[in-house]
């Protein structure tokens, strides 16, 4: 069926429209969402917002407008809203933080660049070759996960789902492996200070 | 110029998810800033493009079907229809469970060998005005407020008892030494052995609570673990992060005999709870502030006598338009 179609009806109000275009867009919503709230839970509540909003709306949206250049300024306002008010959230700070790369459980402690860049050439070495080349791609040459999608010639889904394990593997390698690096950096700093 | 390629590196790694503590803290602070709107919407449409290619599954199809319909009926449904559709609702998940159970059967037999059971999850869901009574697979009892969902095994497998609530509800536990039981919303887990307590997490509200009326459970939330006993209640502010515990609360649960009760509650959140219990909608008049909290307790009152109280104490007053709608102005 035909987008604009689907669209029309829902402006009518047909129910069964609204769900097959709410069935239509969730996945690619909720991977862009996800980019920026990363909990699958925030995602969620966010899409479904939306949703709702446009049922509730359904009276004003304009039939000749083409329903994904709507959906797209709709969520990137929502999503942007959100991070505005959730960046200052100390609940969703903790999340992300949580999440990053040289995660540790010691909150004043940060890996400095060079460490942390040696010590990721070393996790790197533990990871399957595809693995290496996905991350390299994000991490090195700053890639989107659809230029790497491209490149590969792979799916979005499947370079997603090599970076995530690639960032398990990695951030575990750090947790275990900075802690003894931190001690000999504080020694060596301590050495100087004298 | 140089600013700006830095600025776009750190976004793209932390949209990325490979950024380190300082992006990430970087980004925090970038999405407020008016001069990094280029650069976002540059980065933003880059992964909306991205997206485009990710088409629903096929077992995507049931599963967001429902979610859809679920929306729609929180937000309206005339009473008639209403009826009709919680018979058909009722009558179709009692043989969806039907077939989950058939289906499970048939699969574990010609699957034995090194495949785990795929385990099938129940969900069940309550809208405006309605509250729903519901029993576990090991007997503990559920009752759902409104507009709130439920999703849980057909069986618990394994020593843990695991469901996920959106909303609110009021757990009636078994007790089982060696099973605990565990309730995941969205922020916080609480865990028991058995017992009888409240959790409240609703998406729209800024606080979540969890109450205890008898038993003791453990509470886990952002950076705190909080034991409750009977009687106790844990109110979490999501936006502040604060922990407020509070003792001496005779019935955690109140709304499961009709009652409503705010306790300096902000007016908006005084609005939500109202929607969901009375099944309306309340806007706030444009261009208007409301500062204002709202404490009292009404048992099974109509929406008018509650809204009268509000004029009284708050000096907001009300007026209502067509359609179930309500409109607050000063």
């Amino acid at each position: 069926m035909d987008e604009q179609t689907l669209l029309v009806d829902l402006i009518g109000g047909d129910e069964k429209a609204f769900c097959k275009l709410y069935v239509l867009y969730k996945n690619r919503l909720i991977y862009y969402i996800l980019r920026f709230v990363k909990s699958k839970d925030y995602a969620e509540d966010i899409y479904q917002d939306i949703f709702a909003s446009i049922w509730k709306n359904r009276r004003f949206l304009n039939p000749n407008t083409p329903i994904a250049s709507y959906l797209y300024v709709i969520t990137r306002n929502r999503v942007l809203n959100q991070m505005r008010t959730l960046a200052h959230e100390r609940e969703f700070q903790n999340y992300i933080l949580s999440h990053a790369i040289d995660y540790t459980d010691n909150t004043s402690e940060t890996i400095q660049l060079e460490e942390l860049t040696a010590l990721i050439e070393k996790a790197v070495s533990r990871l399957t070759p595809r693995q290496r080349e996905v991350f390299n791609m994000s991490w090195s040459e700053h890639l989107s996960h659809g230029e790497i999608a491209r490149k590969l010639d792979l799916s979005i889904i499947t370079v997603q789902q090599h970076l995530s394990a690639s960032l398990h593997i990695i951030r575990d390698f750090l947790r275990d492996n900075s802690y003894s690096m931190a001690l000999i950096f504080f020694l060596a700093g301590a050495m100087i200070h004298q | 110029m140089r600013v700006n390629k830095k600025n776009k590196a750190t976004f793209r790694k932390y949209l990325n998810d490979t950024y380190t503590k300082q992006e990430a803290k970087d980004s925090f602070q970038g999405f407020s800033l008016k001069e990094n709107m280029p650069i976002i919407e540059e980065l933003s449409k880059e992964m909306w493009n991205d997206s485009l290619q990710l088409l629903p599954e096929k077992d995507d199809y049931r599963a967001y079907s429902e979610e859809a319909e679920k929306i729609l009926s929180c937000i309206e449904r005339p009473p008639r229809i209403h009826t009709y559709r919680r018979l058909l609702i009722y009558g179709s998940s009692l043989a969806a469970v039907l077939m989950l159970a058939i289906g499970c059967v048939l699969y574990l037999r010609s699957h034995v060998k090194d495949q785990l059971p795929q385990i099938s999850y129940i969900q069940r869901y309550t809208s405006n005005g309605e509250t729903k009574r519901i029993v576990l697979p090991d007997g503990s009892i559920v009752i759902l407020n409104s507009c709130s969902s439920i999703s849980y095994p057909a069986k618990f497998m394994g020593n843990k008892r695991m469901v996920k609530l959106h909303g609110e509800g009021f757990f009636k536990v078994l007790h089982k030494e060696a099973n605990p039981f565990i309730v995941q919303a969205s922020n916080l887990k609480v865990c028991v052995l058995g017992t009888q307590f409240d959790v409240k997490s609703y998406v729209k509200d800024r606080i979540v609570s969890v109450g205890v009326n008898s038993g003791r459970v453990k509470v886990y939330t952002t950076g705190a673990v909080v034991f409750l006993d009977k009687h106790e209640r844990i109110i979490c502010n999501k936006s502040s992060g604060e922990l407020e515990k509070q003792h001496g609360i005779p019935d955690v649960a109140l709304w499961l005999q009709g009652s409503l009760q705010f306790d300096d509650t902000p007016i908006q959140e005084v609005a939500c709870e109202l929607e969901r219990v009375y099944n309306c909608r309340i806007i706030f008049r444009k261009g208007e502030a409301f500062n204002y909290s709202f404490s009292g307790t009404h048992d099974n009152k109509s929406l008018e006598s509650v809204l009268n109280s509000i004029k009284f104490v708050t000096g907001v007053k009300y007026k209502k338009l067509s359609n179930n709608i309500i409109e607050f102005y000063r």
